[in-house]
């Protein structure tokens, strides 16, 4: 077998593993990131999913816009199809199957593999936690103050800003105006309002105005051309270098600076299958990991000083149980989905008219998820928008229950709810472009009986297959329940003519607290039970941070991490980020 | 017609069916998932679900488990259990060509997701499944069938990969470049308040 030695290991390249080890590779210690699926947009992979390509990539002039332009075609099928598609929890080889997992309910599974993990996806969204949800629930062994400086540092980095208002966040607006909630302007959110979205996508060229004369074909403008395009990968603006594009994900953003420190090197196609461990008396330490290579099927080790999970709020509590682990009984539980519902309104287009100036909605033009509304204690509810594969998918077709023919909607605030079938559903989706669609992510509390264990019946080539359970306490029950009364609060009172909930089955896409902080990890995300074992993942928050879309928080407990690991195993850290008091500019680093 | 290929296609009508009555919408809005080659998409998508990592299937020569056979079963399963136990809410209904032969064939198209609510939640799957974990899946399996069809349809996947008939009914033009639609800012800077 093949052996190899570095300082760190990191498994999983998604939304927070290169956060950490971009900080520690700017602290001069080695990493090797091992990502399970495809590297897309690498010169090194220039057929990602018929060829077994390159190795690794430590080079930032392997990311090529080019390559990235040629593989994220847009196409919601191509990309977003969660069997087939390019965005997939699966293998880069395009012609095998998702990788399974046993979900015993009815449910929406939505990560990704690849390098930029689930990020290859999302819509940007950078809001901070509630700080409720961190310093008042009962969860998190440290202060939402702790998270302030690396919340600005990555705020600066990648860089986050207030979105543009387009005409469906405007109707929003007007929406959330009229239902009597007040504009909020700050980063650190204690009271309801609605606002635009901190997001990490690059402000879009001021000629392009909607009322303005721009009639070019968007290759002459650097940041975002609102092409909404960030659920199919978000490659805008085309022709563009790789590190330039606009919506900021992790392999666009944080990828490229990790290469730049020389320490990093990412390893795509690598499935760790096993956490290797050694020591005498006491606990287990960590010495490396053993991965197989999705293309060739052999298995290799890495051995390290210190090795971090960072494979999804799934995958490590499933890899941490496979290697046979120590299991304080929170392991892989606890987890937080933030239990999401949508809730759409149509409109005519008169009643557009008078308030946005036009005739549509137009859900498939501007930023997918631009504006929100923030209900500390409760939860959020945001735009989200689609294009209409997704919006089907989501708004009409994953609800739990009844179909709408079989509900009596009366005296509720919608006029149908569940899933929408033949003629209505129809009728419906023709009314698209007219159609302004938003989530309601609930502030769900971790429960023990919610997360995940092992399927000891379905093995696949990594072994035992992760078992995923989620259902709501009737406590987050309520407050969903109340995020989708407000958002259809809000679209009655700019007009909407009809209103649908689609009272959401479980969609697990935003995935918090399955290895906690103060219940699996310590104070620095190092395992409780396991010496040099760290968690830097979306699984390491300790709760669902109130119902705020989780990456922001995600990636800067992840950069704090990586300074614990440097403190602790390494040569400690000079200018620690939590120490500024001053956000740092991206020019400073 | 097989007889999975078949009874998927029932499925697929009863939630994308053929609307002639929307026809005062514009002629584009009539066609059916059917007309689309839905119910083939579908049958390849459920065949896809699940890897065969070794075992039975792996050991037969295939890649993956052929679950088109079990899911056409279990929603002829679902069809009588749902007309034993009383609760369809319209008679039989002779099959169109395009379905298969089986009892969910025959029945109405409400009655056929009355149908996939037996396996999600109503029927004896989902009370065995409470004491066999295993028997979970059919519940998974019975709401990404439904799923499935509303994003097959409504994407490209439907039509010749550059546009399809459920985008042209949801007047989608396809990916673009870019949209001229800003209106400036609601808030310049977001500030570093107190908490």
């Amino acid at each position: 077998m093949r052996e190899r030695e570095t300082d760190v290991v990191v498994v999983g390249a998604g939304g927070d593993g290169p956060a950490l080890a971009w900080r520690l590779g700017e602290l001069g210690i080695d990493v090797t990131v091992l990502e399970a699926g495809p590297f897309y947009g690498n010169e090194q992979w220039p057929a990602p999913r018929e060829a077994p390509g390159g190795e690794s990539s430590s080079d930032p002039s392997d990311l090529s816009g080019d390559r990235y332009d040629e593989q994220f075609t847009a196409k919601e099928g191509e990309m977003n199809d969660l069997i087939m598609g390019k965005l997939r929890w699966g293998p880069a080889d395009g012609d095998r199957p998702a990788w399974a997992r046993t979900v015993p309910q009815q449910a929406i599974v939505a990560q990704l593999a690849g390098v930029g993990g689930t990020t290859q996806h999302y819509y940007a969204n950078h809001p901070r936690a509630f700080v409720g949800s961190v310093d008042d629930q009962p969860d998190w062994p440290i202060d939402y103050a702790d998270l302030v400086p690396y919340y600005q540092h990555l705020e600066a980095t990648h860089p986050i800003r207030p979105a543009p208002t387009t005409p469906k966040a405007e109707l929003f607006f007007e929406g959330a105006r009229r239902a009597g909630y007040d504009l909020t302007t700050g980063y650190n959110v204690t009271e309801e309002g609605y606002r635009p979205f901190p997001n990490a996508i690059l402000q879009p060229d001021e000629r392009l105005a909607r009322d303005g004369d721009y009639d070019g074909d968007f290759g002459d403008v650097e940041g975002d051309t609102l092409a909404a395009h960030e659920h199919q990968g978000g490659p805008h603006p085309r022709g563009s270098d790789f590190e330039d594009r606009a919506r900021r994900s992790s392999n666009v953003s944080l990828v490229p600076r990790a290469m730049e420190t020389g320490h990093v090197e990412i390893r795509p196609n690598a499935f760790v299958t096993e956490v290797l461990t050694g020591g005498g008396t006491g606990d287990p330490q960590a010495t490396g990991v053993e991965f197989r290579d999705t293309w060739a099927g052999t298995c290799e080790r890495v051995h390290a000083d210190v090795v971090v999970l960072a494979a999804g709020c799934i995958e490590t509590p499933r890899l941490w149980l496979d290697s046979g682990l120590p299991d304080n009984g929170w392991v892989g539980k606890g987890m937080t989905t933030h239990w999401f519902d949508f809730v759409a309104g149509v409109f005519d287009p008169d009643t557009l008219e008078g308030t946005i100036g036009q005739r549509e909605v137009n859900p498939h033009q501007g930023q997918a998820a631009g504006s929100r509304l923030d209900v500390p204690g409760v939860g959020g509810i945001a735009v989200n928008t689609f294009a209409p594969g997704i919006t089907s998918m989501a708004m009409y077709g994953g609800g739990q229950g009844e179909f709408w023919f079989d509900r009596d909607t009366a005296g509720e605030p919608w006029d149908t709810a569940g899933r929408v079938t033949g003629r209505k559903l129809k009728e419906l989706m023709s009314k698209y472009r007219r159609t302004l669609t938003l989530i309601c992510h609930t502030d769900d509390r971790p429960r023990r009986e919610n997360g995940v264990s092992l399927d000891f019946d379905t093995e696949d080539e990594h072994g035992p297959v992760p078992l995923v359970k989620f259902q709501p306490h009737p406590e987050d029950d309520a407050r969903r329940d109340e995020l989708a009364e407000r958002a259809a609060r809000l679209l009655r009172e700019v007009g909407a003519e009809h209103v649908h909930r689609a009272d959401a089955a479980p969609i697990l896409l935003h995935l918090q607290s399955s290895m906690a902080m103060g219940r699996v990890l310590d104070e620095g995300c190092e395992a409780y039970d396991v010496d040099r074992l760290f968690v830097a993942d979306h699984s390491a928050l300790a709760n669902g941070v109130g119902g705020a879309n989780p990456t922001h928080t995600g990636q800067a407990l992840a950069l704090r991490t990586a300074e614990t690991v440097a403190e602790r195993y390494f040569d400690g850290v000079t200018d620690p980020i939590g120490g500024r008091t001053a956000p740092a500019t991206a020019d400073e680093d | 017609m097989s007889y999975v290929r078949g009874t998927l296609a029932a499925l697929v009508d009863a939630i994308v069916p053929e609307t002639p009555e929307l026809a005062a919408l514009g002629e584009e809005h009539v066609p059916g998932g059917l007309d689309a080659g839905l119910d083939e998409l579908l049958h390849e998508r459920v065949n896809q679900l699940q890897e065969a990592d070794g075992g039975v299937w792996g050991a037969l020569g295939y890649d993956t488990v052929p679950l088109g056979p079990l899911v056409a079963a279990l929603l002829d399963v679902a069809a009588l259990e749902l007309t034993l136990r009383g609760k369809r809410e319209s008679g039989f209904q002779s099959p169109e060509s395009a379905f298969s032969v089986g009892p969910y064939s025959w029945l109405a198209p409400r009655d056929r997701l009355r149908a996939v609510r037996m396996l999600e939640s109503e029927g004896i799957v989902p009370r065995l499944a409470e004491d066999n974990e295993n028997l979970g899946i059919v519940q998974y399996i019975a709401g990404a069938t439904v799923v499935l069809v509303q994003f097959c349809y409504y994407t490209e996947l439907t039509g010749d990969g550059e546009g399809s008939q459920g985008w042209t009914q949801a007047g989608y033009p396809g990916p673009a470049e870019g949209y001229a639609v800003s209106m400036g800012y609601e808030v310049d800077e977001f500030e570093e308040d107190d908490y």
